[in-house]
């Protein structure tokens, strides 16, 4: 039997999964952030505030045992610019600026994310 | 005529084969540059062989293709640490494929798209038991989008098969 290639569930399908993530995407990344939080291997490595970084960016060495990555951050945010692992997806990766959003590393059990919430600042805003 | 012997054998031969072709696609995957132009994402090949053989043997092979094709791509080319990702990601997906094969009206495209979206959605969550964080749920939104055209790729993709399958 000869098959349709979309029948209109299908579309409404699309539609929904769409509709669901794009506001996902508005109401999630639309704050703004507080700080810079790393973490590797499920404990806190290093925590930045945004305020105290400059715009003139530097760079933090995250290690594991797992390997090495090599993050930038301002008082912008943070982008990762080296990791010696093989998916490379932390660095290809656009830099985050925005509570919520994340740079993660599977192989190395490292993540870095922007915290919206902490800080004596969050309470006030 | 053939006997039941024969065509079991035979079914073990072509699912093998299956296998194989589910492998080499999720190989060939990763010379195709998806993942440059958006982190993370991929157009799911292996998944066309996921979903002809859930149309044409069921659910249980469905199921055993995929998580064979999970553990030995992830042992070849992935590395261990991919393991419990693409798991997770074929089996969560193959359920829920399978139950929206069942509910009459959404097509071989809207089965790709969940089965796409179910992947993703499996991944995130266990990348975030693995890395104890629940932020990591975030990329879901993002990926998710990634997955509505990925599925209708692979499920344009099935739909020639299906069509041009001789019985």
């Amino acid at each position: 039997m000869k098959k349709k290639f979309f029948t209109p569930l299908d579309i409404l399908i699309a539609v929904i999964i769409f509709a669901i993530c794009l506001s996902g995407l508005v109401l999630t990344f639309n704050r703004g952030g507080e700080k810079i939080v790393i973490q590797a291997e499920g404990k806190i490595y290093g925590e930045y505030d945004l305020a105290s970084l400059s715009t003139k960016s530097k760079t933090v060495e995250i290690k594991t045992k797992y390997g090495k990555n090599v993050l930038e951050i301002d008082c912008y945010g943070a982008d990762m610019i080296y990791a010696d692992c093989e998916n490379q997806i932390d660095v290809k990766h656009r830099k985050i600026t925005k509570a919520g959003e994340s740079l993660v590393c599977a192989p190395h059990k490292v993540v870095v994310y922007i915290d919206g919430k902490g800080g004596a600042d969050g309470v006030s805003r | 005529m053939e006997s039941a012997g024969e065509k079991s054998l035979k079914k073990v031969a072509r699912l093998g084969l299956l296998t194989a072709l589910a492998m080499a696609l999720s190989y060939i995957e990763s010379f195709i540059p998806v993942n440059s132009a958006v982190p993370g994402g991929k157009l799911g090949l292996a998944n066309i062989v996921t979903i002809y053989v859930l149309l044409n043997y069921g659910f249980s092979y469905a199921v055993s293709i995929s998580v064979i094709r999970a553990i030995l791509s992830g042992l070849l080319f992935g590395g261990i640490m991919s393991i419990p990702y693409s798991f997770m990601g074929a089996v969560a997906s193959v359920i829920v494929m399978t139950l929206a094969y069942k509910i009459k009206g959404i097509g071989i495209t809207g089965i790709a798209i969940l089965g796409a979206f179910t992947h993703n959605l499996a991944q995130v969550a266990v990348a975030c038991v693995i890395m104890g964080n629940i932020l990591i749920m975030n990329y879901i939104w993002y990926l998710g989008i990634i997955s509505i055209f990925a599925g209708t790729f692979t499920g344009v993709v099935s739909i020639f098969l299906n069509n041009t399958q001789r019985k």
